[in-house]
Order: C-alpha cells, then sequence, then structure tokens
C-alpha cells in the first residue's frame, strides 16, 4: 500500500488562542473517552478556536478565522465528514470534508473534494 | 384574544419562459429545501412543453387554492406573464412576486401592486420605494449547489478560453466586445461569444468570434465560466427595447437600472475572474477592485482586459476570484435571499 508523504496531510487544522494547534486524525484512542473513536474530533476544544484551517495534500483551501469573522462564537464552529461506511470492512470512506461556521440562522459551509482537491460552498439554514 | 400561528407553505411557480429565470426558479428551489421550508414546486416551463399556456395557468391558480393543500402564500418568479385575473382571485392565499427584471419591465406588474401582497424586487428604486407599501429590496443571487469549480481533467478544449462572454449578443454588448478585437488579434488569445445572435448586425467583425449561437443551457454555462480567464459580464441597456430592437422603451424608465444579473455572482461562484461593467450601481456596492476587474465603456474595457490577461494583473486573476467566491459564497446565495423572504412572510401569519 503506497505510504502517504510527510507533508500530504489532509484534514483540518485547528488552531488556539494559546498558539497551538491540533490536526484533524482518523481512528483515534480517544484517552478522554477511553475508547476508539473514527476521529479526535472530540478532543478539538471549542473554547480555544480562533481558526479552521482546511488542508488538503499538503496546500491550505480555505481559513476561516476570528479576524476576519469576529462574531464566531465556540458554538458556531462546524467541522464535519461526508463519506460511506463500507460494512465489510468497517471503515469509512471519506467523500468530503467540510469546515464552517453559524450565523444569523445560516451555516456556512466549504467542503474540499477528498479526491480532487475542488472547493466547494454550500449554505444551511440552521 | 386568542391567536394562532399558521404554518408558512408556498407554492413556488416558475416563469412561463426556459431560459434565465429558469435558474433563478431552481435556485429558490434548492434554497428552500436547505432552509426547510415547506413549499411545492409549479416548474411552469415544464408543463408548457406539454400543456397550453393557459392550462397552465388554471392548474397553478386551482393547485394553490386547494384547502387540503395549506398554501398560504404562492411566489411567482418573474411573474410578468402571469394574468391578472390570477392575482385577484387568490383569496386567503397571499401572492408574492420575485421579480429579477429591469425598472422598465416592472411597469406592468407595478400595475398590478394592489392584487400582490409581497412584491420583491432586485431593483432598488422599487425595492425601497417608500411610496410602494409592499415593496422590497432583494438583490438576483447565485446558486452554490449548481455553480461551482471543476476538476481541470473535466473541462474539455471546447469550453476553454482566455476571453469569454456569455450571454445574449445585445446591440451595447456587440459594440464593446467589438472594440476586443484588435487587443485578442494582437497577442492571439482565444476569444469566445457564446449566446443567441438574434440582434447581432449582419457586418459586425463579431461574427468571426461566434463560437456557440444558442441561449446556453445552465449546465454547460458552469463549464464555460471554469474554462475561461476572463468571463465578461455586460449588462443591458435598459434603455433598449428587445422586443422591437429599437431605443424606443414603451414604459417611461422611472431611473436608471442598478440591479446585477444572476451572471455576476454565478461566475465568482465557479471561481472564475469576472470582468464587470459598472454601469449599475450594485456593481462596486456589492463587489471591490480587489475581487473583480471594473469597466465602464468600451476603451475601459479593453484596458482591463489587456491589464488582466497580458499584464501585470494577469497574477492577481487567482486571487481576486477567489476573494469574489467567497463573498458570493457567503452573501449573495438564493439560500441567503430565501432567509429573507422567510422572515417576511411569517411575520404576518400570526392570526386573530
Amino acid at each position: 500500500m503506497p505510504q502517504k508523504e510527510p507533508n500530504s496531510f489532509t484534514g483540518f487544522v485547528a488552531y488556539y488562542t494559546d498558539g497551538k494547534s491540533v490536526k484533524e486524525k482518523e481512528n483515534f484512542y480517544s484517552h478522554k473517552l477511553e475508547k476508539n473513536c473514527a476521529t479526535n474530533w472530540c478532543e478539538i476544544d471549542k473554547n480555544k478556536l480562533i481558526a479552521l484551517e482546511m488542508v488538503w495534500n499538503g496546500s491550505v483551501k480555505i481559513r476561516i478565522d476570528k479576524k476576519e469573522y469576529p462574531h464566531i462564537k465556540p458554538e458556531d464552529w462546524f467541522f464535519t465528514q461526508s463519506g460511506i461506511y463500507n460494512l465489510k470492512e468497517r471503515k469509512i470512506r471519506v467523500l468530503a470534508r467540510n469546515i464552517g461556521y453559524k450565523k444569523d440562522n445560516i451555516t456556512q459551509v466549504y467542503s474540499v473534494d477528498e479526491e480532487t482537491g475542488i472547493l466547494r460552498s454550500a449554505v444551511r439554514g440552521n | 384574544m386568542e391567536t394562532k400561528e399558521k404554518k408558512l407553505k408556498v407554492l413556488l411557480v416558475a416563469d412561463t419562459a426556459n431560459f434565465a429565470l429558469t435558474d433563478v426558479y431552481y435556485g429558490y428551489q434548492r434554497a428552500f429545501k436547505s432552509i426547510n421550508l415547506d413549499f411545492e414546486g409549479f416548474p411552469f416551463h415544464k408543463f408548457r412543453e406539454i400543456l397550453s399556456e393557459k392550462i397552465c395557468y388554471h392548474i397553478a391558480h386551482s393547485t394553490a387554492l386547494i384547502s387540503s393543500n395549506n398554501f398560504t402564500h404562492i411566489i411567482f418568479i418573474g411573474g410578468l406573464n402571469i394574468p391578472s385575473f390570477i392575482y385577484k382571485n387568490l383569496y386567503t392565499v397571499k401572492t408574492v412576486i420575485v421579480a429579477t427584471e429591469d425598472p422598465h419591465t416592472s411597469k406592468p406588474l407595478l400595475d398590478n401592486l394592489d392584487s400582490i401582497d409581497y412584491y420583491f424586487s432586485n431593483e432598488k428604486v422599487i425595492g425601497n420605494n417608500k411610496n410602494l407599501e409592499k415593496t422590497y429590496y432583494c438583490p438576483t443571487a447565485g446558486c452554490p449547489f449548481e455553480c461551482g469549480k471543476l476538476p481541470d481533467s473535466k473541462i474539455t478544449d471546447r469550453y476553454r478560453s482566455d476571453i469569454l462572454f456569455l450571454g445574449a449578443v445585445y446591440p451595447n454588448r456587440v459594440k464593446m466586445l467589438e472594440g476586443l478585437i484588435p487587443l485578442v488579434e494582437k497577442h492571439k488569445l482565444s476569444f469566445k461569444v457564446c449566446g443567441h445572435v438574434m440582434y447581432m448586425p449582419k457586418k459586425s467583425p463579431l461574427w468571426k468570434y461566434i463560437y456557440d449561437a444558442r441561449t446556453i443551457p445552465h449546465e454547460e454555462t458552469i463549464n464555460y465560466y471554469n474554462g475561461a480567464k476572463a468571463v465578461i459580464n455586460i449588462h443591458r441597456d435598459p434603455r433598449w427595447n428587445a422586443r422591437d430592437n429599437t431605443f424606443k422603451n414603451p414604459y417611461k424608465i422611472p431611473s436608471k437600472a442598478e440591479s446585477l444579473n444572476p451572471r455576476a455572482y454565478e461566475v465568482p461562484l465557479c471561481q472564475s475572474f469576472m470582468l464587470l461593467d459598472d454601469s449599475r450601481a450594485e456593481a462596486r456596492e456589492i463587489f471591490t477592485e480587489k475581487e473583480v476587474g471594473f469597466f465602464n465603456d468600451g476603451p475601459s474595457l479593453i484596458k482591463a482586459a489587456e491589464y488582466f490577461l497580458v499584464g501585470k494583473g494577469k497574477a492577481k486573476r487567482e486571487e481576486m476570484a477567489f476573494r469574489a467566491y467567497k463573498k458570493v459564497s457567503e452573501n449573495h446565495t438564493y439560500t441567503h435571499r430565501a432567509l429573507f423572504i422567510k422572515d417576511i412572510l411569517e411575520k404576518d401569519l400570526i392570526i386573530d
């Protein structure tokens, strides 16, 4: 199986107020929950978030920064994945990764296609 | 006195014509779904393929009035061709127009205003007019579900160009586009003009660059926008009358047109670079020079095209297009407009 290059990270990076950052991980063992998790999202502290950055194969596709969106409150941050669950292999195949924020009854979502790296946007009512 | 709240339910009716307004209809349809607004669609243009226009009107009218359907509102996209008997006979169902027209074409609709409950106009002069009580300003928009960036591998040579103009080739557009020919020839640029040509003068030198002479289907416009290095957006001259190809407009225009066309939002949603005619006030109210290249006449179009295609502006295109994309995605989609409309309609739903 081909190994990923060190700079080919794909996923979001959460930046914190204290200057630290956390990269999105899959198949993660959470010490907090004491169980295996599909992602490390439960470890992301939204209260400390100042920016979310979506990276695809090492290149930054979109950054949502509180400097640009000062209205974002901890509960307004949004990150999900769209994918298919392979029942046989018991694995999730990610189709797109999404980050965004909520504002005025709207969730603004930016999605990066896992295969092509194409950035798309969507707007949803809350 | 007890008050109870009625639940908003909309019958969304497309315009009779199967052209740009159809895209607006589909844009609102997707938007209503995305905000969970209870609605049913009435794709008039589809029914019209098998039924007469008159029958379609009657079906729309009776569908709205069947009480078990529980419609509270009927929304017409465009609405210019709807006979006034429908507006006048909707009883408890409120009539809503979402107009995407120039000021002079709004005139017949404004004459029916006493029978229309809500009139959303893309023209500020109408929407914000204090003398017209039921009008609201609601600019046109783009649909992020329909418009977007395509992988480069999916764009064939057919859709690639250096400069693209897509739209009906109206007289004011012919004049401006003809001015680009020397620049195009000097730098051997690929220049494609796509759209219907019924108003093109027979001897125009622009014929050489007419690449696709028809009303381009929406799916293909996305391919063309994605394949272009710069998309030119020239607004129609509202003084000109398409019906008789003269400058004698039957409706004395109340003011200068200010609104942008849907293309102004669709091109940025494809993350494509746009050269935008700023003769409409909304152009500079919505976009900045950091997002699009502006021009206002033939010479300034040539200057802008030269700067962004062969000059120093070449390196700025991608960044500018991305800024415009973010601007439109976050502020000017049909979902944003649908929420605005929903809020206004829901305010009046509390009944005694």
